[in-house]
């Protein structure tokens, strides 16, 4: 399943002579170059704001008026009680779902690949994926429903007492991550269905002539056909391992899991917005986008040790 | 070539021009979007942080757009811990009329409220009239004495109806004899007594014993604050207990409400708290509540209000709820009616940003009226009110029995609805006919019982529900106004704010963990205070509390 590899000669040298030949499709490309510059790039003059003062004393001034802290910020934000927990939050949460995420769709893509009534197949898939456009908040009430204390998962257990949902601890990482798995679980398979689909049938001829059964089969020949494709999935969700949506953990939180459902873009917006301290918000949205970026590279070179072509 | 070079400047050009033009916008200078609307009436944005939809054409509203010329376009949050204030102030855009409540001291700090000193002067005889001798307690602070907003509580009260520190059902009493439980066993007991007898509703659904709300907000309401009346036997003062040298303590590391936590916790492990309290929300608690199986709350009043209406008109009447004055031991006084003086630090502002403030004041001077007062508190006379021969302000039956039943009735009407942000006087202070400003009144109140209420009085040997509390006169008057209403610095804030964080989590977490382990739970608590700098808060509270106590000496 490698790609085929780059044939060098159809890649020139830069010069000004193919830049003026090839110069109508740069034209048609300025639009986006300056759509890119203006959402993207000026933007983060915005950053400046995590190196001053920025409160409601100092809201009314001009970018060039307000007091200069230098790191202060960030020296707040790393010493606030919730920083490190936040960060482990984040961490855990991210790798937890990828892991999570990833072998839930390989299994359940395997499941389906392996019906053969393509009615019932096609039927469960596409019951499987509709959680996935409904909002967050419908499924952050359903989960709630259905793993309060109270609710219908310990009414069916005969009243034992889970504490799913009320106990500060890390427990807190593997329910949102388990909800997160049974909405996205369908909508991640179909990838993998793909893949699965485009593994050479004759593949499964010779491996049935050769006596092997279907596990066989899935062992030898699907989860190989279907690796190179889990690989760069996994590679492209390291980059953005720190972007856990707020809105998910808000949502499912409640009085007494906070402090392990806190997550940075979370964190920034209550130290932030919450707190009207917009100069700290803009340092730990910094922060996370710095760390964003970092990872980008780290798991752009990791692809290239795997044999992949380079994403960035 | 050259045409070429051509075509990639005009790129940053094109940015520089829409950059220019962002920033550009950015700078102008805020004003509100109130003015002239077709018909001649004055239309001013008014914000409120309390507010619900409210499209001003109750007629009340419309009588006092008739009386001021004025029409308020009201705005209101849409979740209950909305950032809209500070994205105001961060898009220095603002209404004309705020109420803001607990963002205040942000709103000043950005200057975007008015000094309303020289307006109230010349514009506002009845707004100096209604607050009288406390008038200088609406002064910002001790350095900053500007007056900023008029107070949303009620001017002078005398209560006639409280919840008290602790309610129970009147089916609970009557199994009793309407024996009143003094302290916490007392409550207990009673408690474990009644579930044990009736283990099931009439409905058939499960008897909860005590519930809380503790999923947003409410759990202040109904975990934090009662931890301060029913243990320490403080008066609300917000997060802060304050001594008598004014010296004030984050309330949570006192060593009576860890007691208090800790009886909680026994109740939790014995099956008495609701089990499902830490999970639920506030529209669960409401739920649990309409239904008629809790048999104690320890709320107040105005946050259980919808759920009672509920039951009145399911007919379950004997679900409703007594006050108690219950406390955690016989040496504790119930602070339920203590007066505390005016409440200020919240109210109504005018904005910089309103281009009409004297147009704003006399509106607000209007509502301060004694005409304004009543038409905002009774109503329009001939419909929701009438005057007997006497003179006697009074309500239809008929009227009274909406206002109880109806959880709409303030809103379709009009009646009430506009009391609160807006200043208003308080229960009981008479006006000069001889009526007093609200609706309630002792004999209103005596009148306006239901039939357990009134039963329960029979049972007592007393005119008022309230009187078997511990009464207004045996308690001495604070020199400073209710702390948590103070609009604190945002230093004092931001460190709260952390301290609640903590608290938060962290006495739901004690009350549902194992017995054995209380203590260890707590003292983990009261170290992530210390380490978020508990003893600074502490201490600046505190400066802050002996600097009002010394400005309104003078």
């Amino acid at each position: 399943m490698k790609k085929p590899k780059k044939n060098p000669a159809t890649k020139e040298k830069f010069s000004w002579e193919l830049m003026y030949k090839q110069r109508f499709l740069l034209m048609m490309s300025v639009p986006f170059l300056i759509w890119l510059i203006i959402f993207k790039y000026i933007p983060l003059w915005g950053w400046t704001m995590a190196f001053q003062e920025v409160t409601p004393k100092t809201f009314a001034m001009s970018v060039w008026e307000r007091p200069f802290v230098g790191f202060g910020n960030f020296v707040t934000a790393f010493t606030d009680r919730l920083f490190a927990q936040t960060m482990m939050n984040t961490i855990f949460i991210s790798i937890l779902g990828i892991g999570l995420g990833t072998a839930g769709a390989i299994l359940f893509a395997l499941m389906l690949n392996e019906i053969r009534m393509q009615k019932f197949k096609k039927f469960t898939q596409t019951v499987s994926y509709l959680p996935h456009f409904v909002s967050w908040v419908i499924i952050a009430s359903i989960a709630k429903m259905f793993l309060n204390d109270g609710g219908a998962l310990e009414t069916m257990l005969g009243g034992a007492r889970l504490h799913l949902m009320s106990s500060n601890s890390p427990m807190f990482w593997i329910v949102v991550c388990l909800i997160n798995v049974w909405k996205e679980v369908g909508w991640d398979a179909i990838i993998y269905l793909s893949a699965m689909a485009g593994i050479d049938q004759g593949i499964y001829e010779a491996a049935k002539v050769d006596g092997a059964n279907r596990f066989q089969q899935i062992w030898h020949i699907t989860l190989p056909g279907v690796k190179p494709t889990a690989i760069v999935l996994l590679i492209m969700s390291i980059g953005s391992a720190l972007n856990v949506g707020m809105e998910r953990q808000m949502l499912l939180s409640n009085g007494i899991v906070q402090d392990h459902a806190m997550v940075l873009s979370w964190f920034a917006y209550v130290r932030g917005i919450g707190s009207n301290n917009y100069g700290l918000g803009t340092a730990i949205g910094m922060f996370q986008s710095v760390v964003g970026i970092i990872l980008l590279f780290i798991a752009n070179k990791i692809a290239g040790m795997f044999g992949e072509d380079k994403l960035v | 070539m050259k045409n070429f070079r051509g075509k990639r400047c005009i790129a940053p050009v094109l940015a520089a021009a829409l950059c220019a033009g962002v920033l550009s916008g950015c700078g102008s200078a805020a004003t509100s979007g109130g003015g002239y609307a077709e018909d001649g009436v004055l239309e001013l944005e008014f914000f409120n942080k309390d507010g619900e939809e409210d499209l001003w054409d109750n007629p009340v509203a419309q009588k006092l757009t008739e009386k001021t010329g004025i029409r308020l376009k009201v705005d209101y949050p849409v979740a209950a811990d909305d950032m809209k204030v500070a994205l105001m102030i961060a898009e220095q855009n603002f209404p004309d009329m705020i109420y803001a409540k607990g963002d205040v001291a942000s709103l000043v700090e950005a200057g975007a409220l008015l000094d309303l000193t020289d307006l109230i002067e010349k514009y506002g005889p009845n707004i100096k009239k209604m607050y009288g001798e406390e008038f200088d307690k609406l002064k910002y602070s001790a350095e900053d004495p500007s007056i900023y907003q008029l107070s949303s509580y009620p001017m002078g009260a005398t209560p006639f109806k409280d919840a008290g520190n602790a309610q129970i059902q009147w089916a609970v009493l009557k199994e009793n004899d309407y024996q009143v439980p003094r302290t916490l066993d007392d409550l207990e007991k009673m408690l474990k007594d009644y579930m044990a007898a009736h283990p099931k509703t009439e409905d058939g659904l499960d008897t909860i014993g005590i519930t809380l709300s503790t999923s947003d907000w409410h759990w202040l309401i109904t975990l934090g604050n009662p931890a301060g009346f029913i243990a320490d036997g403080q008066p609300d003062n917000g997060q802060w207990l304050i001594d008598d040298e004014y010296n004030a303590m984050y309330k949570f590391r006192s060593d009576a409400e860890r007691e208090y936590f800790r009886w909680l916790n026994r109740m939790y492990n014995e099956g008495v708290l609701d089990h499902e309290f830490a999970t639920q929300t506030h529209e669960d608690y409401i739920a649990k509540i309409s239904s008629g199986r809790v048999l104690a709350l320890v709320d107040k009043d105005w946050d259980y209000a919808d759920a009672e209406r509920v039951l009145i008109a399911d007919g379950k009447l004997d679900r409703t709820y007594a006050p108690l004055p219950v406390t955690i031991s016989e040496d504790v006084k119930c602070p339920s009616l203590m007066s505390q003086g005016l409440t200020t630090g919240q109210g109504v502002a005018i904005t910089t940003a309103c281009k009409y403030p004297e147009e704003a004041i006399k509106f607000l001077d209007y509502l301060c009226s004694d005409e304004g007062q009543v038409l905002v508190n009774w109503g329009v006379e001939g419909i929701n009110y009438s005057v007997d021969e006497k003179g006697k302000r009074y309500r239809s039956q008929e009227e009274i029995d909406a206002s109880n039943s109806d959880k709409d009735y303030a809103k379709k009407t009009g009646v009430g609805f506009y009391a609160y942000p807006f200043p208003t006087y308080g229960n009981g202070v008479m006006d000069p006919t001889g009526n007093s400003y609200t609706t309630a009144s002792r004999e209103a109140v005596m009148a306006e019982y239901n039939k357990e209420q009134k039963a329960a009085c029979k049972a007592w040997g007393v005119e008022l529900l309230l009187d078997i509390f511990p009464q207004r006169d045996e308690f001495e008057i604070p020199k400073f106004s209710p702390v948590w209403a103070y609009a604190k610095p945002t230093e004092i804030e931001d460190i709260t704010k952390k301290l609640d964080e903590i608290a938060w989590s962290g006495l739901i977490g004690c009350v549902i963990g194992k017995p054995e382990q209380f203590d260890a739970n707590y003292d983990a608590m009261i170290k992530a205070f210390e380490g978020s700098g508990m003893y600074e808060a502490e201490k600046m509270m505190g400066d802050i509390v002996k600097a009002q106590v010394e400005m309104l000496e003078e």
